[in-house]
């Protein structure tokens, strides 16, 4: 058992060396992912607590988070430098086109917020 | 003996029922027609009824029934027909005009009578149409009444040319072009054939004449019949337009016939009957509604009453439903069609049919008694012996004087239906209750004159037995049209019943262990009503005799409801009643202070998000420095703030189409300065990875 978790120290050890040689906006970029799944999941909470009355306004919560995830994770793929499909992509198209998505979703979340 | 008697009465039955059917009411011209006539024919204020046509109209019928016309109104009258006889006027008024200044009475003086003579002699040279001669002969007649001189030259000619517009079939042609005549026409003939034949005096060839007269018995062979021997004339091929109708047809050949009648020296060869059934016609249209139909009935009426050929005599009976029991007596009057008086005559009552057309064998042929003070001919009932119902009445009318017979048309038989009404008895009138082995009954008399009520009780086991007799004032049976017991619940369900007949009696017998299922198991009181009727009854019987107890078992848990009774349908529009609405439930919300604390930790990741970024080492080193890019930066993230703070507005308060059209301007805006941006910033990064 100490074998065991030895071994996922040294695991994890290896993890965090390798994740330290990520870029920095791609540690933006996951942060923020972060934060927004964070953000749905105290929602999701809330929502097992006091039931879904307004189904709406939980949807529209949840799903903005969720899809401004999805974005950010677009833009990573589409950002980071190793991924040799985008290499002929500025990083400043794929900006400009997870702002315009962005603002899209907002304001459809809006619309369904009610 | 006998058989050559029934064959008779055979034969007279055959012919009875094939010429009389039914018998249609005529009266005579009586008071009804004067007051009708002052009622249709109205006087405009200056006296007039219209055209002159109208007026003349007017003014004859009132002339013939005897109203007065001695009214300032027509003074007026006078005064502009007298204007029109000056003035130059068709034939047509000319005609009218002088007709109405006859029956008025209206002073002549100041008429220019040889004037008018002169233009009425020349329309007859040139006259062409069988109207035109029509008017202008009829004028110059009513001068010459009028007492002046009238010659008519060539009169002979003038025969002529009326004969000329004959047809072979009796009718004639209006004028020489025209193709059809019509049976209307030949009465207008008629009548100015006659005038021409008053204006010559003896210049006209007796022969011609007897032409006429050959005409006219064809013209009569077109007549037609209805069973009861009306007669009347009617149009077959004529233009539609030309069409007159029965009544105007049979009124102008009736007044051409009696106007030719008169004339001739030799009598028509028209038989009576032929003139009675025409004056039957004329009376059974009752009084009729317009005012044009009117005169055409009392003109004719008129005609008949003192026509050479012979003068038409009607029955009529003031009185058709007669009592037995009031010992009413049978009347009957005969006058002439405007009901005056008749010469000496025998009226005979010769049969009497019942409504299927069998003769009462129990009556003999009867003259009736003549009362000279009311001239009314009349019978006692009782002599006739005949019980209560409804009968077809057959008489005949024979004048007293045998000379006279030819001058008088009396017809042939003359039926009349009449209803003999009487008391009807009713006697034994019982009911019963007893029981179903029939041992013992308790019998009830009944005495229906009385207002007594009795009453009654029964139960399943047992049975009602009511029983009546019928008789007539003569000692019959009598079987009325209607005789039906009613047995009302207190629920007011109703259950009706027949009683039967047997030889004298009307029984009915009611077993109520076989009626319990009809009555619905429903036991309590039950009214019983009877009701007799009949249309010769006078005493007919509805009303409630007493009342019966009855006592039925329960009712099975199968058994038929009884019916629904009627609902008063005004209660529908009553108040109904009161409906208390629910409310949905509001959901439950959790409380105010949790939902607020989860506001506040979701805002604990954005808090998390910013530390982080500061841990990683975010910097501002990319910004552009130099002035245009750092504007467009700065607008660009201004831009993208100024999107957010409008969907925040869009939450809070503003609708879809405001939001989108502000968010049009703003997206523009933001493409555009985000690519300017973007751009620059991709050239500084280009630059950088080349140098």
């Amino acid at each position: 058992m100490a074998k065991g978790t030895n071994d996922a120290q040294l695991l994890v050890q290896s993890l965090r060396k390798a994740y330290a040689a990520t870029p920095t906006s791609l540690k933006i970029i996951d942060l923020y992912v972060v934060y927004a799944v964070a953000t749905a999941l105290i929602q999701v909470a809330y929502m097992a607590m006091v039931g879904s009355f307004p189904f709406n306004s939980f949807l529209s919560g949840v799903l903005s988070c969720v899809g401004t995830a999805v974005l950010a994770v677009c833009l990573r793929i589409q950002v980071n430098k190793d991924n040799k499909e985008f290499k002929d992509l500025p990083p400043e198209r794929a900006f400009a086109d997870f702002v315009l998505c962005n603002l899209v979703l907002h304001l459809v979340i809006m619309n369904f917020l009610g | 003996m006998a058989k050559p008697l029934v064959l008779h009465l055979l034969l007279l039955l055959i012919c009875g029922s094939a010429l009389l059917s039914s018998g249609s009411v005529i009266h005579p011209i009586s008071d009804a027609h004067r007051s009708a006539a002052t009622e249709l024919f109205v006087p405009a204020a200056d006296g007039s009824f219209g055209s002159l046509e109208e007026t003349y109209e007017a003014l004859r019928t009132f002339q013939i029934l005897g109203v007065d016309r001695s009214s300032a109104k027509f003074e007026g009258t006078c005064k502009t027909v007298s204007e029109k006889l000056s003035s130059p006027t068709t034939t047509k008024d000319l005609y009218h005009a002088l007709k109405i200044t006859a029956i008025l009475g209206c002073r002549t003086e100041s008429i220019e009578f040889d004037g008018i003579t002169s233009r009425l002699q020349t329309a007859v040279k040139d006259a062409s149409s069988l109207l035109e001669l029509y008017y202008s002969l009829g004028g110059l007649l009513t001068v010459k009444e009028q007492g002046k001189d009238v010659i008519l030259s060539d009169a002979d000619g003038t025969f002529q040319a009326i004969k000329a517009l004959s047809q072979s079939d009796g009718r004639w042609r209006y004028d020489k072009d025209s193709t059809g005549s019509s049976a209307f026409a030949a009465g207008i003939a008629l009548e100015a054939l006659a005038s021409v034949v008053s204006l010559a005096g003896s210049d006209i060839d007796q022969s011609k004449i007897a032409v006429v007269r050959k005409d006219i018995t064809k013209l009569f062979d077109r007549i037609k019949r209805y069973d009861d021997g009306t007669l009347y004339f009617d149009e077959k091929n004529v233009d539609p337009d030309q069409y007159k109708g029965p009544l105007a047809t049979s009124a102008s050949i009736t007044s051409g016939v009696t106007a030719f009648a008169a004339v001739s020296s030799e009598k028509l060869n028209i038989g009576g009957e032929k003139i009675l059934g025409l004056a039957k016609f004329f009376l059974s249209i009752g009084i009729p509604g317009t005012a044009k139909d009117f005169f055409y009935q009392i003109n004719s009426l008129a005609s008949l009453e003192n026509n050479r050929i012979s003068i038409p005599l009607v029955l009529s009976l003031p009185a058709t439903v007669l009592s037995l029991t009031a010992k009413d007596q049978l009347k009957v009057e005969v006058t002439t069609v405007f009901g005056s008086h008749a010469p000496s005559l025998a009226v005979s009552l010769l049969k009497v049919l019942t409504p299927d057309s069998k003769e009462v064998t129990s009556f003999e042929k009867k003259e009736l008694e003549y009362d000279p003070e009311n001239r009314i001919h009349f019978l006692d009932l009782s002599q006739l012996k005949i019980d209560v119902g409804k009968y077809s009445l057959i008489f005949k009318v024979s004048v007293n004087d045998p000379e006279g017979a030819d001058l008088y048309a009396t017809g042939d038989q003359i039926i009349v239906t009449a209803f003999l009404t009487g008391f009807i008895k009713v006697d034994k009138a019982e009911i019963a209750v007893s029981d179903s082995d029939a041992a013992s009954e308790s019998v009830q008399k009944l005495d229906l004159s009385k207002n007594s009520l009795i009453s009654l009780s029964a139960n399943h086991l047992q049975k009602l037995r009511l029983s009546l007799q019928l008789t007539t004032p003569l000692g019959h049976s009598f079987k009325p049209h209607q005789m039906v017991v009613k047995l009302r619940h207190e629920s007011k369900v109703e259950h009706l019943f027949v009683p039967e007949t047997s030889s004298r009696q009307y029984k009915l017998v009611l077993n109520f262990l076989g009626l319990v299922e009809k009555f619905y198991y429903l036991s309590g009181r039950y009214e019983i009503e009877l009701a007799v009727g009949d249309a010769v009854m006078e005493n007919s019987i509805l009303r409630s005799i007493g009342s019966i107890e009855l006592d039925l078992p329960e009712a099975p848990e199968k058994a038929a409801k009884p019916p629904a009774q009627p609902v008063d349908p005004l209660s529908r529009f009553g108040p109904k009643e009161e409906i208390s609405h629910i409310f949905r439930a509001p959901e439950k919300r959790p409380p105010q202070e949790l939902s607020l604390g989860f506001m506040g930790l979701t805002i604990l990741p954005l808090l998390a998000f910013l530390i982080g970024l500061l841990r990683i080492g975010v910097n501002f080193k990319g910004f552009p420095t130099s002035a245009v890019p750092a504007t467009f930066a700065i607008l660009f993230h201004g831009g993208i703030g100024a999107v957010l703070l409008l969907y925040v507005l869009f939450w809070l308060k503003l609708d879809l189409f405001t939001t989108l059209k502000a968010l049009g301007f703003l997206g523009v805006f933001l493409l555009f300065v985000g690519h300017r941006t973007l751009s620059y910033l991709a050239s500084t990064s280009a630059k950088q990875k080349t140098a």
